[in-house]
């Protein structure tokens, strides 16, 4: 009564109040998104999805780790910690794709939905547009994270799991959410973001979260006075700098060195080395409030447009090729235009082009600076060394290939939906299977250069050892072609992916991100399960390899993870080069007909499914 | 008959946009189509460019099924959206280029064929810039320029001048008129009814998915004409001259505008004395008597009530 009193009697207090309730609950974006979003059934649907997969593996794995009848204490203790674990780890592998899918949508939706001008022209303050914004593609994810609240309290019934695990695992996650949230926003905000920005924002991520995790099992990131594990492996000093490395000092499953140990660093990173978790929620959060404070410059920055100032200045020179006049010279059409279109003006495109040779100049550097390292036999490395990273680089290769072909793909009809060019295109004498062919031609030949990487890098290989034929070869010269072609088959496969997304959907975002999303999981999935049978197959594991893509690279590049000795490997060689030519064949031929069925099946639906979506304008 | 329509219905789900369509339309004709917003002017165009198929009823264009016979449809029409389709990332040749590809017209014939259009679309400085770089106008020449590429026999145009600033404008008006005399069989669907009066040979309105009228512009505005409507002006007192003129025989409503009074007479006449006489004979001094002009506007408002599906 008294605080009451003090409030209505003192304006300034009542100000702040009022401030802070429109700023956060009142805040009219985030009203809007609260009361229409919690309704669509596609939310109640994908919420059922995350609840049902994270239920599966705490069931799974509490029926599988020691908590059947007769159990004891201590055993289930284990069972359930174990259980939280990977509950966890499922848990923010989720949040690391919903988030992302969640907040980039921010990059172009106001710009989409032309409502940022009627916004910005609202008594709307610039915190409040970017706080509600920013919350309003949050709240989605939150209550996901809340709603999976209750799964994880089971697991605590058995002892083993801490009240302050569960809080560190969730405040990881949700540190993740809104770093990637705030990332959107800012990228919004500043209005650089186009369409073509929400692939890099994924990429960007991925990429990142890939990278740095790799980095953190290099022994040269590892924190000397951290405790080794039982394999001798340290905590990273980039633990606080990544979701999973965090995650694994959380869990428990690395340690972090005790404070007194690191008390030598300063004071900054005696906190960094010895609570890795809090550190990183504690930076994620900060990074967030800067990129937010960053944001709100930018909301009213139109009013400025035209004005020759520094951030102007700055954007003109990134957009190179567009800078003075609009023109460009003309590039000759092919006899098949789609096709044409599709490979050569799409991929001429400023940042897919600079994104292409990025990748084909990273690929081809890494190729190089690896056979500097097996020819010079630097750093111990061995011909088997040499193949697993081999192997390595391969599979990253082809796996941001298969991302940018799906994007490429998924983008290739909805953009001529949006653009309202398909209406015009379905006007002349093309008929649906000269689209889709068209279509797919071009994606390929756009694409045919990106795989070139990989199966030159391992031609290099191939052919090195041919010229100093030594004992034992890193890859043989038909290895290099049969993934070559198996590569251009997925490849192709992804195509048809992406192309059938963006035939079914109408918006580009939607059709990259289900396209991107079901790469993903098919292909995580495919290589969990394919990679069990192939490494349990022996000799016959090198023909069933080439059946998924990942399998294919690591095992036919380095078949000699389908042996327990090395010296089992050296013996069959002859065989498993049989064996992997085989099944190649084999498994080239099986996918070239799913792709043609597929191809067939979508010119056949092409003119329904257009002419249903037309309707429904 | 190079377009016609038969009990052409469609429908999106319960909406019936399109009602029962009859449509004859003969070659060579400038056919205006006018309506109010959702009355079934795209639809009808869409169907007749191949981009939808009717729930029921046939459509036929060069004597050719819409539905079945689409293929042999697409070469022989040209269609305008009410949107400009801009390929990003191409310029103005190759989108010309492109599209003449896709009609099969191929080496030097299509090198020939896209100089050929965009001179007579005047487009030829712009060859090189980027389609999307191009203002509405611009971009609305290069799509004329696009159906042109193929000399079809039926151009389909669903709102050209939309969105257009008047000099644009006229300039499309003008560049339809040249393709009207060059014998083309122009379908175009416009609200700015004033340059369709310029442009169309006949025209048809549209309401809620039916076909109101269908005839050439003087049939229309006889139509239209229903009695004969004065204009009269006095110099003072308009209220009490609108209730002398009420008694006058022959005179069947009147109505007080800004400054003037609208009278509604009974069946043609030019014949406005006993008007005259009744105004004089009670010392209304006036300004002036002017029959109303009928126009496709004031036509337009008459035969649709503002009503859509």
């Amino acid at each position: 009564m008294a605080s009451a009193t003090t409030a209505h009697s003192n304006p300034a207090f009542s100000r702040l109040a009022a401030w802070l309730w429109y700023l956060v609950p009142a805040n009219p974006i985030l009203v809007r998104v609260v009361y229409g979003m919690s309704r669509r059934t596609r939310h109640l649907w994908l919420r059922f999805g995350y609840l049902s997969i994270l239920l599966t593996v705490v069931t799974v794995a509490l029926l599988t780790a020691g908590t059947a009848r007769g159990a004891s204490l201590g055993d289930l203790a284990k069972g359930a910690s174990q259980t939280f674990m990977l509950a966890s780890i499922t848990q923010l592998m989720l949040m690391c794709f919903l988030a992302p899918v969640f907040t980039a949508g921010a990059i172009t939706q106001e710009r989409d939905a032309q409502t940022y001008n009627i916004l910005i022209s609202t008594p709307l303050s610039n915190a409040q547009i970017v706080i509600g914004s920013l919350l309003s593609r949050l709240y989605f994810v939150v209550v996901l994270l809340l709603a999976g609240l209750p799964i994880f309290v089971t697991t605590m019934m058995y002892g083993g799991v801490t009240q302050g695990q569960i809080m560190r695992s969730f405040a990881i996650a949700a540190a993740t959410a809104v770093v990637t949230g705030s990332l959107a926003i800012t990228i919004s905000m500043v209005r650089v973001g186009t369409r073509r920005t929400i692939f890099s924002f994924f990429m960007g991520i991925g990429i990142y979260l890939f990278s740095v995790y790799f980095l953190g099992d290099w022994p040269r990131t590892w924190v000397a006075e951290a405790p080794p594990d039982i394999n001798g492996d340290r905590m990273s000093w980039l633990c606080a700098f990544h979701p999973f490395l965090a995650l694994d000092v959380a869990l428990n499953r690395v340690q972090a060195p005790d404070i007194a140990a690191v008390a030598h660093h300063g004071v900054l990173a005696q906190y960094f080395l010895a609570y890795p978790p809090t550190m990183y929620v504690v930076l994620t959060l900060t990074v967030s409030c800067l990129l937010i404070v960053l944001s709100m410059f930018f909301v009213r920055r139109g009013t400025r447009d035209g004005e020759d100032a520094f951030f102007g200045r700055l954007l003109s020179r990134l957009r190179w090729r567009r800078r003075g006049s609009s023109t460009r010279k003309p590039h000759q059409v092919w006899a098949n235009p789609v096709a044409w279109r599709e490979a050569v003006t799409r991929a001429s495109a400023t940042s897919r082009g600079l994104g292409r040779f990025l990748v084909i100049g990273c690929g081809l550097l890494g190729a190089l600076i690896l056979l500097g390292y097996y020819a010079k036999g630097a750093a111990g490395f061995t011909a088997a060394q040499t193949r697993e990273w081999l192997a390595a680089i391969v599979a990253i290769e082809f796996g941001i290939v298969l991302i940018i072909a799906a994007n490429t793909a998924a983008s290739s009809l909805t953009k001529d939906k949006e653009s309202n060019s398909l209406d015009i295109m379905l006007t002349t004498p093309l008929t649906s299977e000269y689209i889709i062919w068209g279509k797919l031609r071009g994606l390929v030949s756009f694409v045919v250069p990106l795989i070139a990487v990989p199966v030159l890098s391992l031609l290099v290989f191939a052919v090195w050892d041919m010229v100093r034929r030594p004992t034992e070869r890193v890859v043989y010269i038909e290895t290099a072609l049969e993934i070559g072609v198996l590569l251009v088959v997925f490849a192709a496969y992804t195509c048809m992916l992406g192309l059938h997304f963006s035939l079914k959907q109408k918006k580009t975002i939607r059709a990259v991100i289900l396209a991107v999303g079901v790469l993903i999981v098919a292909n995580l999935v495919g290589y969990l399960f394919w990679n069990a049978i192939t490494t349990a197959a022996g000799l016959l594991g090198a023909a069933l390899a080439a059946a998924t893509p990942f399998t294919a690279i690591g095992t036919l590049i380095d078949p000699s993870l389908l042996f327990s000795t090395p010296r089992d490997y050296l013996s069959s060689i002859s065989a498993i080069r049989i064996s992997a030519l085989v099944g190649c064949t084999i498994f080239v031929g099986l996918h070239a007909a799913v792709v043609y069925s597929w191809y067939r099946s979508m010119v056949k639906g092409f003119d329904m499914i257009i002419r249903k979506q037309s309707g429904t304008k | 008959m190079i377009i016609e329509t038969i009990n052409l219905t469609k429908k999106y789900a319960k909406l019936v946009a399109l009602d029962n369509l009859h449509l004859n339309i003969q070659d060579g004709e400038c056919f205006g189509y006018i309506g109010p917003n959702g009355a079934g002017k795209t639809t009808t165009i869409k169907i007749l460019a191949t981009l939808l198929q009717p729930t029921w009823g046939e459509a036929r264009v060069c004597g050719h099924v819409v539905g079945y016979e689409s293929r042999k449809i697409r070469p022989l029409i040209g269609y305008v959206p009410d949107f400009f389709g801009a390929y990003e990332d191409m310029v103005v040749v190759e989108y010309l280029e492109f599209f003449a590809s896709a009609y099969n017209i191929t080496g030097g014939e299509r090198t020939r064929v896209v100089n050929d259009v965009l001179e007579l679309t005047d487009l030829v400085y712009k060859q090189d810039a980027l389609v999307d770089s191009l203002s509405r106008g611009m971009q609305q020449r290069l799509s004329v320029a696009r159906v042109l590429l193929h000399d079809p026999k039926v151009l389909l145009l669903d709102e050209p001048a939309s969105g257009l600033d008047p000099r644009a404008r006229i300039e499309i008006r003008e560049l339809l008129k040249e393709l009207r005399n060059m014998g083309k069989t122009i379908i175009i669907s416009s609200h700015i009814l004033h340059e369709l009066a310029e442009l169309c040979t006949t025209i048809g309105i549209i309401e809620r998915g039916k076909l109101l009228f269908h005839g050439g512009l003087k049939e229309i505005l006889a139509k239209a004409k229903v009695g004969t409507r004065i204009q009269v002006q006095v110099t003072e007192q308009q209220d009490l001259a609108a209730i002398c003129l009420e008694k006058v025989k022959g005179v069947k409503s009147v109505t007080q505008d800004d400054g003037h009074l609208t009278l509604e007479l009974d069946g043609q006449t030019h014949d406005f004395s006993a008007i005259a006489y009744a105004l004089l004979k009670n010392n209304f001094r006036i300004r002036s008597i002017k029959e109303e002009e009928v126009n496709l506007e004031t036509a337009f408002m008459r035969l649709t009530k503002g009503l859509v599906s």
